[in-house]
């Protein structure tokens, strides 16, 4: 009793630190807007064209919204990769699928110099192409993994084969850089740092809607994955068709990732660290709590790593991997040692 | 305690190697000739490079544009016999590595002496396209890659090559060939930018020409700095777009920002001490821009540029006041071969600027690179 109290105490905690996080987002950023005028752009939206309008609402809520996005999205996917291949460093990297979205985003902006075409100086290089490159490399490489896996079903195959996927994939990407142009690589180095400000104002809530909406999905899983925890057959033997709960699984994870990635370019290191951070929080394997509790971190994290890579009150921004990853090995690093071994 | 003595061993004398090594492998520096000599140097407004004629020779100083002080290469040029360490002009059979040099050697009439040259799939100049086709010349180079055997199996006497920061010379294999740097890019002046021309005519002992060339170049390029003079009026302009979280905008010191004032603009970021460009966010710019009267942008929307177009990039570009204006200056890099031509032709791009900030000055100029988007 004493026990899920404490839960209760921790999920307020974090929620709250979310939309303070959020709010945050809102207020700080290289240019000085003082609270007053960013409530009245909030909620008195008279003049849609201040520079504080514009910055506030075109700019900043859209950025703020992807970070809180992202956040869910891949510590969710990374909670799940974590469980269904038992291993504590199975994230969205590892199955190929951000390298898969790589990949499509190289082929796009790498392959002029390849098939000698003009790609990078046309409109087609906006960002929606981007995003749909990015979409389709990921189901691409999703795919092949749902076809072993439905051949070997073994799960620990299936994350050898995504890891070796994964290098082909970026060794693919290599050989396309080496024969592109410096403005094309110019161009894929930049979308290679990741971003959370690509996204127009329906574009985040449309990722924020998947992004609750796949909450609610692995949600529903919450049983199996933890039966899953204790080893297949174990799940089998209390019901659980186990394969068919992997591969539904997989197919959720890397539709999230994709769809992630494909709006802000790969983001390192939350999709791995969160649900350690959850777990060394909340002190369980239930996945009912850990499902909403990764969730919530997630959101945090990406907020809070967003929030530095802005540094407020200067004229530049971080590129927010770099902020991500700065914060994301200490975590780990911290978890490790505090919990001496990896739990599940 | 034991092994970690050993491996402290092992990698002391490791590092003491590679010290070693290091130290060897050094080539003495190039410092030791005396820059400093009676003759003048005929260069003006490049500072990349010096050239000193002495009797019957001809020297060339190239600096290294990272470190200002220290000198990148020094060629001694003679028309006669060329002794050890010397280049004997003029050069009969050259790899040409910078369409921008390409252009310039056209110029001069000297395209028979090119024999090599890099990215053939993006050089636009049509004599060296044939030529191309013709197989008389040969690419040997491309996407930063030396194609090392093919070099060697017909070597040119001369390597003309664009070194980088983080890659400043050729590969060891090819050493034996003498390799020329041409860093006209690095030049933040305009005029010192097209005055490399120079540079490329020395090897060819058309010097005269160059110089004859250059100073049409210089003429025009002043006489519309002098049109314009110090107006009163300077309308305010920025530059380039905001890509993947970063908007990269030229320095106060660069080229782009010689070329606003010049035309009598006034650069937003005029004080900035960047040569090269510099990153910002959003946000900084977007306060800073909004209300500026022009907006420079160079190419990725080809020849279909449009409002509408650069709208569906970004919706946030349709708050700035350039934008609502539709005052933006477009230069299409593909159809006009801006980054081939346009270094030999600063005369034009001041034009093209002067023409969209004081339009009453050129009432019928016709621009070359950059029109305002209708």
């Amino acid at each position: 009793m004493k026990k899920s109290r404490n839960f209760i105490g921790w999920f307020v905690v974090l929620s709250l630190a979310a939309l303070v996080l959020f709010i945050a987002n809102l207020w700080f950023g290289s240019v000085l807007i003082n609270w007053g005028e960013i409530f009245q752009v909030l909620f008195h939206p008279g003049n849609s064209q201040s520079p504080a309008h514009v910055i506030v609402i075109s700019y900043r809520l859209p950025m703020a919204v992807t970070a809180l996005a992202t956040g869910i999205i891949l510590s969710l996917s990374g909670l799940v990769l974590q469980t269904l291949f038992r291993n504590p460093l199975a994230g969205p990297s590892v199955l190929g699928i951000s390298s898969g979205a790589s990949l499509g985003v190289a082929l796009v902006v790498l392959s002029g110099g390849l098939l000698h075409f003009e790609l990078a100086a046309s409109p087609l290089l906006s960002n929606l192409t981007i995003i749909v490159a990015a979409f389709a490399g990921a189901l691409f490489v999703l795919a092949i993994i749902l076809m072993v896996s439905a051949r070997v079903g073994n799960v620990i195959t299936v994350l050898i084969i995504g890891i070796m996927l994964g290098y082909a994939v970026s060794a693919m990407v290599s050989v396309l850089q080496f024969f592109s142009r410096s403005e094309e690589l110019h161009a894929y180095v930049l979308w290679g740092l990741g971003s959370f400000s690509k996204t127009t104002v329906q574009q985040s809530v449309l990722l924020l809607v998947t992004a609750v909406a796949g909450w609610g999905i692995v949600l529903f899983f919450a049983r199996p994955l933890n039966a899953l925890l204790m080893g297949e057959n174990y799940a089998r033997s209390i019901g659980i068709p186990a394969q068919k709960v992997q591969r539904i699984l997989i197919l959720l994870t890397g539709l999230l990732v994709a769809i992630g990635t494909a709006f802000t370019g790969p983001i390192a290191f939350l999709g791995l660290a969160v649900p350690h951070l959850a777990r060394a929080l909340f002190k369980t394997s239930q996945h009912g709590i850990l499902i909403p509790a990764t969730a919530i971190l997630g959101a945090d994290l990406a907020l809070l790593c967003n929030l530095i890579a802005k540094l407020p009150g200067y004229d530049i921004s971080l590129p927010i991997n770099a902020v991500t990853s700065l914060i994301g090995a200490p975590v780990i690093i911290w978890v490790i040692i505090k919990s001496r071994h990896i739990k599940f | 305690m034991k092994t970690t003595f050993r491996f402290l061993q092992a990698i002391t004398f490791f590092l003491f190697l590679t010290f070693l090594f290091s130290a060897c492998g050094r080539i003495p520096e190039k410092n030791s000739i005396k820059t400093a000599t009676n003759s003048k140097s005929a260069v003006k407004y490049a500072t990349g490079f010096k050239i000193y004629h002495d009797n019957h020779q001809t020297r060339i100083v190239v600096f290294d544009p990272w470190h200002r002080r220290k000198i990148m290469a020094n060629f001694v040029l003679v028309k006669g016999k060329a002794a050890k360490g010397q280049i004997h002009i003029p050069l009969n059979s050259v790899a040409v590595f910078s369409a921008t040099q390409l252009n310039a050697i056209d110029q001069l009439g000297m395209l028979d002496r090119v024999m090599g040259i890099s990215e053939a799939t993006y050089v636009k100049n049509k004599t060296v396209r044939n030529l191309f086709k013709q197989h008389k010349i040969t690419e040997l180079a491309a996407g930063g890659n030396y194609y090392v055997e093919k070099i060697l199996e017909k070597p040119p006497q001369a390597i003309f090559f664009s070194p980088y920061q983080s890659s400043q010379s050729l590969p060891v294999a090819l050493s034996d060939i003498q390799a020329i740097p041409y860093l006209d890019f690095m030049e933040n002046s305009p005029l010192g930018r097209a005055e490399w021309i120079k540079f490329t005519a020395v090897f060819f002992g058309k010097e005269k020409q160059a110089d004859s060339l250059f100073r049409d170049i210089e003429q025009h390029y002043l006489n519309l700095k002098n049109l314009v003079g110090n107006p009163q009026q300077r309308p305010t302009v920025f530059s380039d777009k905001y890509f993947n979280g970063q908007w990269y905008l030229p320095g106060g010191k660069s080229y782009v920002a010689r070329l606003f004032k010049d035309a009598g603009a006034d650069y937003i970021w005029k004080n900035n001490p960047e040569r090269a460009s510099f990153p910002l966010d959003f946000e900084t710019v977007f306060a800073k821009a909004q209300q500026a009267d022009f907006w420079r942008i160079v190419g990725t929307f080809g020849s279909k540029a449009s409002y509408v177009a650069l709208a569906s990039e970004n919706k946030l570009y349709t708050h700035f006041k350039a934008f609502k204006q539709h005052h933006i200056l477009y230069c299409d890099p593909e159809t006009t071969a801006y980054f081939e031509k346009s270094p030999l032709e600063p005369q034009f791009m001041l034009a093209d600027f002067i023409k969209a900030f004081h339009p009453d000055l050129l009432p019928d100029y016709k621009p070359h690179y950059y029109k305002i988007l209708p």
